[in-house]
């Protein structure tokens, strides 16, 4: 890869005047704000933090400098530095996002909040905790699982992502049929704008509609109005039961098709997962995993939790039997470690499996209104045999959200293959469109959606996200070039 | 843990079917399936216990029983044997008795074996393939470090599965709601006539004497492997820790490389041995003893045999006692012996019988009850093989003693010369030290490999007794049938000095072509994580960890494995470990004593090319050496 400063990044090249770059005596500020052990130029750091999950050749871009503050203040300075010279800021936590997001397009300054991880305050009593941005999310629920208490916007990446991550994308997750996603769970945020002044939106509070809700307008919005510090979160009681089912179908119509009846039963499971033929099969191989399901066209599987086990194999029990109304050729049962480990493997290993199988894929994150999705799949299977590709379809099903993933046949060249990426998403997305959906539910827009957002999303609200965007960042360094380019 | 005890705490845990038992249900649902009849599940445990009973039910068993008494708690497993055994008899006929290898928390595997003994009914270890033949014989294949035994055995038996037997069924809702049905009834101590003195903590001949945390102080070095330079950087540093510690170039160092024939050459020459006659003289009445088995694996003496004896020596130096190898094989030779004693040993006792020349549970228990009994030993060691995992139980419950699994540190203590024995445990997270106070002999089987055999003393003075068995038959219900061993997969991965092993980051079974070259390369043995077995990309005699082989290698290189914890407790004993993971949060990077972040399809086959290149050329200059000295 080249040095950013020389690359010519697509659409970018009419804009050359506007950002300064990170000279030598610009380095030097940035040194003594953050102490010289926390501001890193050396190739190995900068290529780390030239991508996240996406593809490193389609979408990666070095930055000049990565630097680690250590408080707010620190990241405030840093925000005024950037605003004398104009230099881009990304923010940035673990760089496990799935669209760009924490990529520095035009270079500048990536501001990682890794090294802000603390535990500002636990309230039991008003069922809170402030965390700085860089706390693992995993990790809040670490800390507050032995006072009985849960943390429930919990993406599936699991062990890794931070919850400055998961605010900035409004991450949602395995168990949002229940739960909701991020923006349910958070209260309060401690945000430094992008010019630089510190400001606390919301708090511990349970109704709020002093002015305009800020707080939602930052949560979801790829850290480009500014640097989310530090987070007021709501905990709710740790269900302390749960159980599983993994429900077998012939076709995936009839699995898509028993989700709305369960949902319109007053049942409310935690999750409800879809996996296509293809997905189960892909997985089951790979896992070696004895499953009949050779016969069978689709797969749900489908979480219940609750306070007490009882009452929740009840629940289960009686998902399990509308399923078996609906058609379903088998209902397995999954309430332990053992067995419930066993069937979410199946769920959890597609990608991988996939991946076994060709490396590139493009993992998208359609959504539909729930009750929509059986209208989705004939579209996915008309791309399958137009262009000849494999996509795979499985995803959060509970929420109408899919994860189908075009995957490049591996004996097609990388050019054919972006033509057909192009083609098939232009497809893909229009029939979303149609269905009263929109082309991202929980990853996000970043740089591997914005052309195709400006394309699909009415242009009024479009013009609206560039005003509120022009308003609060008018020198346009907050994270630039995600969801829509600079104009 | 109970801090007072050192028994585990079981109430208020999630209460799971043991993983391992799994199999054994399975194995039942399918003969069941195949020729009818009905299974009864036994569970002792706390009343939470029922929840794994349904479990059982639920996935197609035809009643349960639970056994729950306060006087059940603290039971080792030599009352664990004896209260499972009695409730076998209590709930009327049987013809199969089906356990799992073992409990992945206690990890002990000595119940199964002990139910045979009290039930006196054959028992066959670690089956891998079972097959009625008819109603009254069973035809087996057990997995055994030499390969898979096929043997015959009359009904009934206890058999104990490992995980090849059988992929676990899911419980459906239709056996969910079927098993909700059931009753499941409760047996206690009074329910079965057993005095409560007997059983539990107070008759269990073992106490847990403490606990503690494993110290793990390892050096840890990581290196990031990404670029270039760095890729030729790390596998140069892998060659260094390699050539350090002579896996590049190896020694020919008798104790470390071939224990066997080098050494008994040398005795050979000094004539060591005396004669059988100096048998008083040199075993003098009266002087306790501590007893060590000496096995043949492939026709020859097992290293694991010489083991014992570095563990047993120092013991009965400092307490006076006697060293006596017991040799159990259809003949033993002369040099053999000569290896126990120049290896250790005092004395060499050799039970000859045809019956003996391979390893049937039954047959060699009641071959050392005899000689137990006779001879009273103060201790008794056998290495935690296959065969000294299944025979020590057995012969525990028949001398009514206590039995301690899979050692890795031996004392005595200063005050009252008891054996301490001190073993990992759930998975090597803690440490248990274990005592036989009032009980005799005090038996305990030792980790392979955990120790290294003293050099040979070719000056040492030693006795050997050969005792024929009397016609005593062998068990005449079971039937070797014969050995199948695929080479590879029976490369001995507990005394392998290498192990280079492969995981989920292979991506595929093709994966491990990279991993067995490096193997080769280096004269390794290869080993696997759960997570490549189960997918099928090699098979279970490869996997390490707790549902698999726990080794200790001078040496463990592993790439693709995340390190569970499970896998982890699998290799703590290991001398150094090597690990190549791309992902840098990866936990077998935490244990590793050199590290290397990056990708293993870049790495492995340069560094073995790598290793190749340094072998070749020390192979040239041997070479030269050899040619040099021919020409003379």
């Amino acid at each position: 890869m080249s040095t950013p400063l020389q690359q010519e990044i697509p659409g970018t090249s009419s804009l050359p005047h506007r950002y300064g770059r990170v000279t030598p005596s610009i380095m030097a500020e940035l040194q003594s704000l953050l102490g010289q052990d926390q501001v890193f130029t050396d190739p190995d750091k900068l290529q780390a933090y030239s991508h996240d999950e996406t593809s490193i050749e389609d979408y990666g871009h070095q930055p000049e400098v990565v630097v680690f503050p250590r408080s707010t203040q620190q990241v405030a300075d840093l925000v005024l530095l950037a605003n004398r010279y104009r230099i881009p800021l990304t923010p940035r936590g673990a760089g496990s996002g799935l669209s760009g997001g924490a990529i520095p397009l035009f270079g500048g300054i990536v501001v990682s909040l890794e090294k802000m991880q603390r535990v500002r305050d636990i309230d039991y009593e008003n069922m809170t905790i402030t965390v700085e941005a860089g706390m693992v999310t995993n990790d809040i629920n670490n800390v507050v699982r032995d006072h009985g208490l849960f943390y429930a916007g919990y993406p599936m990446s699991l062990e890794t992502c931070t919850i400055g991550g998961n605010i900035a994308e409004n991450a949602g997750g395995g168990k949002a049929v229940k739960y909701g996603v991020t923006s349910r769970y958070v209260l309060g945020l401690e945000l430094v704008t992008p010019s630089g002044e510190v400001v606390r939106l919301g708090g511990k509070l349970a109704k709020d509609v002093t002015g305009y809700d800020l707080v939602h307008l930052i949560v979801g919005s790829e850290g480009t109005l500014g640097i989310v510090t530090a987070a007021t979160l709501r905990l709710i009681g740790l269900p302390k039961a749960t159980c599983d089912l993994l429900v077998l179908y012939a076709t995936p119509q009839a699995a898509i098709s028993s989700v709305p009846t369960i949902l319109t039963n007053g049942l409310v499971p935690t999750a409800i997962e879809f996996m296509d033929r293809s997905s189960v099969e892909a997985s089951c191989r790979y896992l070696n995993e004895s499953l009949p399901y050779e016969t069978c066209g689709a797969m749900l599987l489908i979480e219940m939790d609750g306070s007490d086990q009882a009452q929740v194999e009840h629940d289960a029990e009686a998902v399990g039997e509308l399923c078996l109304q609906q058609g379903a050729l088998e209902v397995y049962v999954a309430d332990n470690r053992t067995t419930r480990e066993r069937v979410w493997s199946v769920r959890r290993n597609i990608a991988e499996a996939f991946k076994v199988y060709s490396p590139v894929q493009s993992l998208e994150d359609i959504v539909v209104p729930p009750a929509r999705i059986p209208d989705i799949l004939p579209t996915l299977a008309e791309l399958e045999r137009e262009f000849g590709i494999t996509i795979p379809c499985y995803g959060h099903a509970g929420d109408g959200n899919l994860h189908a993933t075009l995957v490049n046949p591996p004996d097609m060249d990388m050019e054919r293959w972006h033509a057909v990426e192009h083609e098939a998403l232009e497809i893909l997305y229009a029939a979303v469109t149609q269905l009263g959906g929109k082309i991202s539910g929980e990853h996000g827009i970043g740089l591997k959606r914005k052309r195709y957002m400006a394309e699909f999303m009415d242009p009024v609200e479009l013009k609206l996200i560039k005003a509120i965007k022009q308003a609060w960042d008018p020198l346009c360094i907050m994270n630039p070039g995600k969801l829509f380019d600079p104009e | 843990m109970d801090p007072d005890t050192g028994t585990m705490v079981r109430e208020g845990v999630d209460s799971i079917v043991n993983p391992l038992d799994l199999y054994a249900i399975e194995a039942a649902l399918r003969l069941k399936e195949d020729h009818g009849g009905s299974i009864t599940v036994l569970s002792m445990g706390p009343p939470a216990a029922e929840r794994a009973l349904r479990e059982a039910l639920s996935m197609g068993c035809d009643r349960a029983f639970l056994l729950s008494d306060k006087a059940f708690a603290g039971s080792d497993t030599w009352a664990t044997s004896r209260v499972l055994s009695t409730a076998i008899r209590h709930c009327g006929a049987f013809d199969l008795i089906i356990t799992g290898e073992r409990a992945t928390d206690g990890d002990t595997g000595q119940v199964g074996p002990g139910i045979a003994a009290w039930l006196g009914i054959p028992v066959l270890s670690h089956v891998s393939q079972l097959q009625l033949r008819d109603t009254s014989c069973l035809m087996a294949t057990r997995l055994t470090e030499e390969g898979y035994q096929r043997l015959e055995v009359r009904l009934p038996c206890v058999l104990t599965v490992v995980k090849e037997i059988a992929v676990p069924r899911l419980p459906t809702l239709r056996g969910k709601q079927q098993a909700r049905k059931v009753t499941i009834p409760c047996l206690t101590a009074s329910n079965l006539g057993l005095d409560p003195e007997t059983i539990g903590l107070a008759g269990s001949p073992t106490r847990v004497v403490k606990i503690f945390h494993p110290r793990v102080a390892r050096e840890a070095e990581r290196i990031e492997a990404r670029e270039e330079a760095q890729i030729r950087q790390a596998i140069d540093r892998v060659l260094e820790v390699l050539d350090n510690q002579g896996f590049l170039t190896p020694k020919r160092d008798a104790c470390d490389d071939r224990p066997y024939e080098s050494a008994t050459q040398q005795i050979q020459a000094e004539h060591a041995l005396s004669s059988v006659d100096d048998h008083a003289r040199l075993r003098p009445q009266g002087k306790k003893e501590i007893w060590t088995l000496a096995e043949y694996r492939g026709g020859r003496m097992d290293t694991t045999s010489f083991e014992l004896l570095a563990r047993a020596r120092p013991l009965a130096d400092q307490a006076g006692m006697l060293v006596t190898a017991v040799a159990l094989s259809a003949a033993i030779t002369d040099s053999d012996a000569r290896m126990l004693i120049a290896r250790g040993a005092d004395c060499v006792i050799a039970l000859e019988s045809p019956c003996l020349a391979d390893f049937e549970c039954g047959t060699w228990s009641s071959a050392l009850v005899t000689l137990a009994r006779d001879q009273l030993p103060e201790i008794i060691l056998a290495p935690a093989t296959t065969s000294g995992r299944a025979l020590m139980p057995h012969l525990a419950i028949m001398l009514g003693t206590g039995l301690t699994a899979d050692c890795t540190d031996l004392a005595l203590d200063p005050e009252t010369g008891d054996l301490l024995q001190t073993r990992p445990a759930i998975g090597g997270n803690i440490m248990a030290t274990i005592r036989t106070p009032r009980h005799r002999p005090q038996m305990a089987t030792i980790r392979p490999h955990s120790t290294r055999p003293l050099q040979p003393d070719t000056a040492r003075q030693g006795c050997l007794i050969r005792k024929m068995l009397d016609p005593q038959p062998a068990d005449t219900r079971v039937k070797i049938l014969g050995l199948d061993c695929e080479s590879h997969d029976f490369e001995n991965l507990e005394a392998a000095r290498i192990v280079v092993a492969g995981g989920r980051g292979l991506r595929k079974a093709d994966g491990f072509r990279h991993v067995r070259a490096l193997a080769d390369a280096l004269g390794a043995a290869v080993g696997a994580s759960r997570e490549a077995v189960d997918r099928g990309w090699i098979g279970y005699p490869h996997q390490v960890g707790l549902s698999g082989k726990t080794i200790s290698p001078d040496l463990y290189l592993c790439a693709g494995i995340s390190g569970a914890i499970q896998h982890l407790a699998g290799i703590r004993t290991a001398k150094t470990i090597i690990a190549i993971n791309s992902d840098p949060h990866a936990p077998i990077h935490e244990v590793a004593n050199l590290a290397i972040i990056g990708d293993l399809f870049e790495i492995l086959p340069r560094l073995t090319k790598a290793v190749l290149q340094v072998r070749q050329s020390d192979h040239l200059v041997a070479g030269t050496e050899n040619a040099t000295r021919g020409d003379i």
